[in-house]
């Protein structure tokens, strides 16, 4: 029986490299290869932890329309951060995944975000709960917590679930262009509720685990990413196209005790300055064809980079990151 | 004699097309009720001749193809004597009047019929009547009625047909996940491919094949020529087939794009007929000379003549998917291992040239690839399992020098074959090519820098995966022909059918065996896929990229530990490489972690190393660095001890040839090597000459010791006064004498260091060298001197001896005086000084007296240190007339400059 732990992973700050090691390491121990699947380049040292690593450069955002997205309204302003449009690429990344290891005759697979570390005895809990699958003749198994809803309906979690490659790829085309993404004219459809819907007729052959599966693996820390303590972006601003706004927010309720944000512009420091929980700010800046890099480090490690080149290219696109109304 | 009625076909010709198809029909429905012949009155080619080789077939000797002299007609007819002639086209078409006139006399025996597969001649123009018209389709029917002669409408015949579409296009080699649409006919502006070109053109992002079966005749090259030069990748031009049927079973649609015009127009084609006896989609479109026949078949699209129509058309009635980004189909593999810096460099070389290509790169390796790399590529696709197996075949390095044969076992160090390795490359990306739904690969290796001039040579490639197997080029190896395989192109499907993906060098080694090959890739691959049909196999050229070359980079490196021919305790380290580079190999022989012994070879300098280790029963680690760009990039230890001695034995051998045999020493000599830790060009210089005495008898040890920097002591100097920092000037040093400064005490220390740890009991001799001491002579005539210096310092109680020189070494002051000649030798003499140090003995009976007195006696420089201790104690020295030793060229340490010494 060939089983592979397939992490998907976009290490693109120290932080979530680390996140990323730990967790690799963490699942060492209970007789699964490991792929790992990327969008961005993964160093040399990370390689050698694996069996498999697959990079792909292409990633297509999930298209406007249909993502969720991050709102806040003020007395000034009401604006939307599109900052969930990586459930594509996120498809993208298991499409590789599920279609090579099947090539490559895999039995099971366990996919997992790279953003679970995993205790001694969760990482042997895991194992077990794949081999209990494996050994009722189930093909997959799936988190679907009982108290969790998205639009009235149940989900199937996406941070992390097992497989049969073979059969996963038979009964679900997992989406690949923005055309292929699921779709509702209602309301944007997550990852969680689109593979819900897609498999749902097939829940009979998964073996289900109806808690949130931070709630199953208990001794360790699952989706260390989920919240987003800190929102930034440079937004498309409606009121004056030329100006494009930097906004940002520590949404941080307290787990994190020092956001500091640096914003240079051109290589020089233009602000660099604690930002506490629950304030936002934001920053108005022209189209000058100058760049734009901000950090945000997190008692003291750099967990978010974005970097602009405020030229026409970005003119013409910046309504993509969010759009910001002054009434 | 045969009571059957006679039948006699006249054909104008039998090349390829329909009414030939026609002919043949007939001909098979009546030869068993009629004696059947047929006259061709003219052969236009002996190629496109499927039909008439059929009609051969079934006639035999009853058929005649008429020669230049076209009256013999006449004769043949009168043996025949036919009861029934049967003009395949009006005699108008083909035959001289004369004949036909002769042929069509009143007086027959015979009866005359005559069919047409024109629709345009005009009516008019009849001048020859038969006795009945059997035409075959009723357009005729209608316009000859005129003549009132008794006429038959023979359609023919369509009978219905079950598909096997899968079975045919397996034999076809067709892809079951695309649509497929066949076009049948000449290549003729009738025909009207040109249309079919275009709309595939539009349809390119579809997963859509185009199938053109017809020939293409030289005397409508104006027409097909220019169509082959600007033909769309999704078509595919078979020629003439003798497997019509096969394509229309294996195809989704059918279609006739024949239009034609005033006076060159279709009758009733039988390709539409053949199509639907198969009753499968069809695009024609609705000519008045079908009389409205097809109006009522549902399974027809009528063509329009509008492209933007036609082609929408065909997207309904096909419904094919989409291929996700048309570049998408075909895919670059570049299979690398970038461990060096040369191999990064040159994968990323690869990588750029062949973005020219306009497709998508991926690329695959067991080894990490850097993050830089990475965003230059597409895909990357890493594998950690980097198989190494041993050879099956190439399984000796020999390299046989005038003065010395190597013979490497290349399985006996290590596995050196990386064919498996390569092959699972191959598959992870042909696998990963699949997976993103490329249907045609391009497998390069990273060393292969695409030139422009082979551009377009890379879409013929392609563009022939259409039709054939893979492209690639045959190159000569020691067992016959070998896949070249730095370069290939691979249809993804046929590469995975064809090639098993196996991951274990017992199953590869299996697998090779079954088809007879030899454990390599070329022959591997070669083996495989010889017997195959479908290859497209470039001749004449070595690679098929013949601009790019077969790659500059050979990872060929040879390196094992050889027994040594008639030395039972000695191992020989060797190592060889084919590569110019600017790595460094770093040998290191230790024992107990202390390292005795090593190289360090730049191989821009050296491509090959030889390091003697001698056994003597205590464990040796031998450790081997290579090093790039100051980076270890492979280090391998290979541990020698009393268990597995022998097994060093296997690994092939070491012979010295044409020369004397390594001269031994009669005495037990130990050689201390006293160097510094900053290890310059001078000290690697002097370790490359000293270290060499190993292999004969003498024993080796380096001491690396920290220059001394601090004011050294003046408590116990001989000349406390002259203890500085720096040299003294002129006047100081008249005044003072020679400044002893830290450098001073430093070489003092290390000779006293050195003399007292390993000047052994069981030693007859120790010779204590500098750190920049070259031997300059052959090392057997070295060994010569030692042996006869041993013995006479021995015999006349010599107690300090030296192999350097009697002057300076800078300036040639003469230094050492002759006290005494020693009778009955020319060696040495007996003398009261010695100046330099760079090579000094001492017999084992001077040991308690110099251990005494480096544990008791005041320091000075080294070289007055020695002179005082023996010569102040009445002790004796001696030193050779010529010196065999001298120093290095470099920076003194003592100096503080740049010295060059008298060669």
């Amino acid at each position: 029986m060939k089983k592979l732990i397939v992490i998907g992973s976009y290490p693109n700050t120290p932080k979530k490299e680390e996140v990323l090691k730990s967790e690799i390491q963490s699942l060492k121990d209970i007789g699964f290869d490991f792929m790992l699947v990327s969008h961005y380049p993964v160093s040399s040292e990370i390689q050698h932890m694996v069996d498999y690593y697959i990079y792909d450069k292409n990633q297509t955002l999930t298209p406007l329309d249909k993502t969720t997205y991050y709102w806040f309204k003020t007395d000034i302003f009401i604006l939307r951060v599109n900052n969930s449009r990586h459930a594509l690429p996120i498809c993208q990344n298991m499409y590789n995944a599920f279609k090579l290891s099947e090539i490559k005759d895999y039995d099971f697979v366990f996919f997992s975000e790279n953003d679970n570390i995993f205790s001694k005895e969760d990482a042997v809990k895991l194992s077990d709960l794949v081999d209990t699958a494996i050994s009722e003749n189930k093909t997959g198994v799936f988190f679907k917590p009982h108290n969790y809803q998205d639009n009235h309906s149940k989900v199937y979690e996406t941070q992390m679930f097992g497989l049969q490659p073979k059969r996963f790829n038979e009964i679900f085309k997992l989406p690949l262009t923005g055309e292929d993404f699921f779709h509702n004219p209602n309301y944007p459809v997550s990852l969680e509720l689109g593979f819900y819907n897609s498999l749902k007729e097939y829940e009979d052959e998964f073996l289900i685990v109806d808690e949130h599966s931070y709630n199953y693996f208990t001794n360790s820390e699952i989706n260390i990413f989920r919240m987003e303590h800190f929102i930034v972006d440079l937004l498309y601003n409606s009121s004056n196209e030329n100006e494009p706004v930097l906004f940002f927010q520590n949404r941080n309720n307290g787990d994190v005790k020092e956001c500091r944000l640096v914003a240079k512009v051109n290589d020089d420091i233009i602000a660099d300055t604690l930002v506490q929980p629950g304030v936002w700010s934001y920053q108005v800046f022209r189209y000058e064809n100058q760049t734009l890099r901000v950090e945000i480090y997190m008692d003291g490690t750099l967990e978010i980079v974005r970097e602009y080149t405020l030229n026409e290219s970005l003119r013409n696109k910046i309504n993509e990151n969010g759009i910001i109304d002054f009434y | 004699m045969s009571n059957k009625k006679k039948i006699l076909f006249i054909t104008p010709h039998l090349s390829t097309g329909g009414a030939p198809q026609v002919t043949l029909n007939k001909i098979q429905l009546l030869k068993d009720e009629y004696e059947v012949f047929c006259i061709e009155y003219s052969l236009i080619a002996w190629t496109f001749v499927v039909q008439r080789n059929r009609i051969i077939e079934l006639l035999g000797d009853n058929f005649v193809s008429l020669p230049e002299d076209k009256t013999s007609i006449l004769k043949i007819i009168d043996i025949i004597k036919p009861d029934v002639i049967s003009f395949e086209e009006f005699p108008e078409f083909f035959m001289d009047d004369s004949i036909t006139k002769e042929i069509y006399k009143g007086s027959r025996s015979y009866k005359l019929y005559e069919t047409t597969h024109d629709s345009s001649f005009p009516v008019h123009k009849k001048r020859f009547f038969p006795d009945k018209f059997h035409f075959v389709s009723a357009f005729n029917a209608f316009r000859y009625s005129m003549f009132d002669i008794p006429y038959e409408i023979i359609e023919y015949p369509v009978d219905t047909k079950v598909k096997k579409k899968r079975e045919n296009q397996e034999k076809l080699g067709l892809d079951p996940s695309w649509k497929h649409v066949v076009n049948v006919g000449l290549f003729t502006p009738r025909k009207n491919q040109a249309y079919l070109f275009e709309i595939a053109q539009r349809l390119r992002e579809f997963k859509i094949k185009f199938h053109f079966i017809g020939n293409q005749a030289d005397n409508f090259k104006f027409y097909w020529e220019p169509l082959m030069t600007n033909k769309p990748k999704n078509c595919v031009v078979w020629g003439e087939r003798g497997d019509v049927d096969s394509f229309l079973q294996a195809s989704d649609l059918f279609f006739f794009g024949s239009r034609g015009d005033r006076n060159n127009k279709e009758l009733n084609p039988i390709a539409i007929k053949e199509a639907l006896e198969y009753k499968m989609p069809m695009m024609m479109y609705n000519l008045d000379v079908y009389c409205g026949k097809y109006n009522t078949e549902e399974s027809i699209t009528f063509l329009t003549g509008d492209i933007e129509t036609d082609v929408k058309n065909m997207v309904i009635a096909l419904k094919p998917e989409k291929i996700l980004n048309i570049e998408d189909d075909e895919l670059i593999i570049i299979s690398t291992y970038p461990d060096t810096s040369t191999r990064i460099k040159l994968t990323k070389e690869c990588v750029e040239s062949f973005r020219k290509t306009k497709r998508k790169i991926l690329l695959v390796s067991h080894y990490p690839v850097s993050e830089e790399i990475q965003r230059m590529v597409d895909y990357y696709v890493y594998d950690e399992k980097n198989v190494m197996i041993t050879n099956s075949y190439y399984n000796h390095f020999y390299n046989y020098k005038h003065n010395y044969d190597v013979n490497i076992n290349l399985n006996g160090l290590e596995k050196p074959n990386q064919s498996l390795a390569a092959m699972n490359n191959f598959h992870n990306g042909v696998k990963f090519a699949k997976s993103i739904g490329a249907s045609k690969v391009m497998i390069v290796t990273y060393d292969v820098i695409l030139q422009d001039q082979d551009l377009p040579l890379i879409e013929n490639y392609f563009n022939k995966l259409d039709e054939w197997k893979c492209c690639v080029a045959f190159m000569d190896t020691d067992l016959g022909k070998g896949v070249e395989t730095t370069s290939m192109v691979f249809r993804t499907d046929y590469f995975l059918d064809i090639f098993p993906d196996i991951r274990n060098e017992f199953t590869f080694n299996k697998q090779c065996e079954l088809i007879g090959a030899q454990n390599f890739l070329e022959d591997y691959m070669y083996k495989t896929i010889k017997d195959e049909v479908g290859l497209w196999v470039v001749i004449n050229q070595r690679t098929i990229l013949p601009n790019s070359g077969v790659g500059v980079s050979s990872c060929s490196e040879y390196m094992s530990i050889l027994p040594i021919d008639g030395e039972d305790s000695k191992l020989m380290f060797y190592f060889f490489t084919y590569n110019i580079d600017d790595k460094i190999v770093h040998v290191r022989i230790s024992s107990n972690d202390i390292v005795y012994d090593e190289v360090v070879n730049k191989i821009s300098e050296s491509r090959e190393i030889q390091k003697v280790i001698e056994f003597k029963g205590y464990p040796i680690t031998v450790t081997v660095d290579k090093i790039d760009n100051g980076v270890i990039y492979k280090s391998t230890n290979y541990e020698i001890n009393s268990n597995n001695f022998k097994s060093y034995t296997k690994n092939g051998y070491f012979k010295y040839k044409n020369q004397v045999k390594n001269q031994v020493t009669d005495y037990k000599i130990k050689l201390i090597h006293l160097q510094t830790t900053l290890n310059d060009e001078r000290e690697q210089k002097s370790r490359d000459s000293l270290s060499k005495v190993t292999e004969h008898g003498i024993e080796y040890v380096l001491h690396q010791n920290e220059p001394f920097r601090s004011l050294p002591p003046s408590h116990n100097c001989l000349r406390p006064q002259c203890v500085s920092m720096e040299l003294f000037n002129e006047d100081t040093t008249k005044l003072l004498g020679t400044a002893l400064t830290p450098s001073h005490y430093g070489c003092y220390d290390s000779f006293k260091t050195g003399i007292l740890s390993e000047f052994d009991n069981d030693l007859d001799f120790l010779i204590v060298c500098e750190g920049d001491c070259i031997i300059e002579v052959p090392m057997n005539e070295f060994i010569d001197k030692v042996n006869e210096s041993c013995k006479i310092i021995n015999d006349e109680g010599v107690e300090y001896f030296s192999f350097g020189d009697t002057k300076t070494l800078d300036f040639g002051w003469h230094q050492s005086n002759v006290v005494r000649e020693i009778p009955n030798q020319d060696l040495m003499f007996i003398t009261d000084k010695i100046i330099g140090l760079q090579c000094i003995m001492f017999p084992k009976n001077t040991k308690e007296f110099l251990f005494n007195k480096l544990r008791t006696h005041k320091w000075d420089a080294a070289d007055i240190y020695f002179n005082t201790i023996f010569g102040h104690n009445g002790k004796t020295m001696g030193i050779l007339k010529d010196r065999i030793t001298t120093q290095a060229d470099g920076v003194s340490l003592i100096d503080k400059e740049f010295k060059t010494f008298i060669k």
